[in-house]
C-alpha cells in the first residue's frame, strides 16, 4: 500500500464552517468569529481554529480508511490562515503500513490541505484500520492499544 | 534575561494546573462538532453509549472552560501553564510552532476529563524571523477524572517573542 493516493477532496470554507468548528470545540477566542478583531491581528478574516483543522483533516482520513479505523496519532502544522471563501483541496498519500495490534494495520499517512497555489495546512497522521472486513478497531483494548511513532518532522 | 529562571525550571516535568472539565462528555457534543468538520465516521453518530466516542479533535475541547457560569467562576485561560511561562519570561507573543497528538482510550458520553499540563522543556534565548525569543514545549495530559484512564495527550512546542528588552 506504501506511495497510494488518497481521492482528493474539494471544499469551499465558509464563514459558519469556521464559526460553528470554533463553537463546537468550545473555542471562544474572537478571531474564529469576529471579523474586526481578526482585521486586528493583521489577519485577512477570521481563521479556523486548529480543533476544526484536525476534525477535517480527521474526516478525510477515516472517510477514505473506512468503517472500524481509529485514529491514533496526529501532527498538524498550520502554515497560512483558512479563511471564509477559500477552496480548499485534501490529498494524501499513505507513506507504509506494518502489523498492528491483534486484527489491525498501523497506516501512516502525508496529509495536505491547498488553496490554488500554496499550502496552507499539513497533517502527519497514523491510523489503525481492521485487517478484514467486519473489524472494530475502537475496541481493541487498552493493554496493546500502542500506537508507534510519527516519522519525524 | 539568560539561562532558565529557577522558579520555571522547577516547574520542569511537574504537573501543573489539574483541571476537570466542567461537564460531562455528551453525545450532543459528538455530533455537533462531527457535523461541524463533516465527518461520518459511524461511532461519532451512533445512539448507543456503549458504541459512541468522541472525535480524538475534540481531545482538548473538554477542559476548556464556558465564558459564563451561575457561579461567576468562568473563562479561565485553558493553557494556564503556557501564560505563566509567556508571562514570567516577558514575552507578549507566542506561536504554536508544532503540535502533536496521541490519542489513547476512547473518550465516551458520561465521563469528566481530567487534565494536567506538564513543562518539558524550556530553551536558551534564540533568533529566527520572528525576532530574539525561546522556545519551550508543554505536554498536557488528558485522562478520565474517575479511574485515571489516560484518554490521550498533547504536546505542543512554542516559541515566544516579541520582549521589549533581551531574553
Amino acid at each position: 500500500m506504501s506511495g497510494g493516493a488518497l481521492p482528493p477532496l474539494r471544499r469551499i470554507v465558509s464563514a459558519r464552517d469556521i464559526a460553528m468548528g470554533a463553537a463546537a470545540s468550545r473555542d471562544w477566542q474572537p478571531q474564529h468569529h469576529d471579523i474586526a478583531y481578526a482585521q486586528g491581528m493583521k489577519l485577512p478574516d477570521i481563521i479556523m481554529n486548529a480543533p476544526t483543522q484536525t476534525g477535517w483533516f480527521h474526516a478525510y482520513a477515516m472517510a477514505w480508511a473506512g468503517p472500524g479505523a481509529r485514529i491514533a496519532r496526529w501532527r498538524l502544522k498550520m502554515r497560512r490562515p483558512v479563511c471564509p471563501g477559500a477552496a480548499i483541496a485534501y490529498s494524501g498519500s499513505v507513506l507504509r503500513q506494518e502489523t498492528g495490534p491483534p486484527g489491525a494495520l498501523w497506516i501512516w499517512l502525508d496529509l495536505e490541505c491547498r488553496s490554488a497555489d500554496e499550502r496552507l495546512s499539513a497533517m502527519a497522521l497514523l491510523l489503525a484500520r481492521p485487517d478484514a472486513a467486519g473489524g472494530d478497531c475502537a475496541a481493541i483494548p487498552a493493554d496493546v492499544w500502542h500506537p508507534p511513532a510519527l516519522d519525524p518532522a | 534575561m539568560t539561562g532558565i529562571p529557577d522558579d520555571l525550571a522547577a516547574l520542569i516535568g511537574q504537573p501543573q494546573f489539574a483541571q476537570v472539565s466542567d461537564g460531562a462528555v455528551e453525545a450532543g457534543a459528538i455530533r455537533l462538532f462531527s457535523a461541524a468538520v463533516q465527518d461520518g465516521t459511524p461511532a461519532y453518530w451512533a445512539d448507543d453509549p456503549a458504541v459512541v466516542f468522541a472525535p480524538p479533535a475534540l481531545l482538548s475541547a473538554w477542559n476548556r472552560p464556558v465564558m459564563w457560569h451561575p457561579d461567576g467562576d468562568a473563562g479561565t485561560s485553558g493553557l494556564a501553564l503556557h501564560f505563566l511561562v509567556k508571562d514570567r519570561l516577558g514575552l507578549p507573543r507566542a506561536i504554536v510552532a508544532e503540535m502533536e497528538s496521541e490519542a489513547a482510550a476512547p473518550i465516551r458520553p458520561g465521563v469528566r476529563v481530567r487534565s494536567e499540563q506538564i513543562l518539558v522543556d524550556l530553551g536558551e534565548p534564540c533568533t529566527t524571523r520572528l525576532g530574539e525569543g525561546r522556545y519551550w514545549t508543554i505536554r498536557v495530559e488528558y485522562r478520565c477524572a474517575g479511574d485515571g484512564t489516560l484518554f490521550g495527550a498533547e504536546t505542543l512546542r512554542f516559541f515566544g517573542y516579541g520582549a521589549e528588552s533581551a531574553v
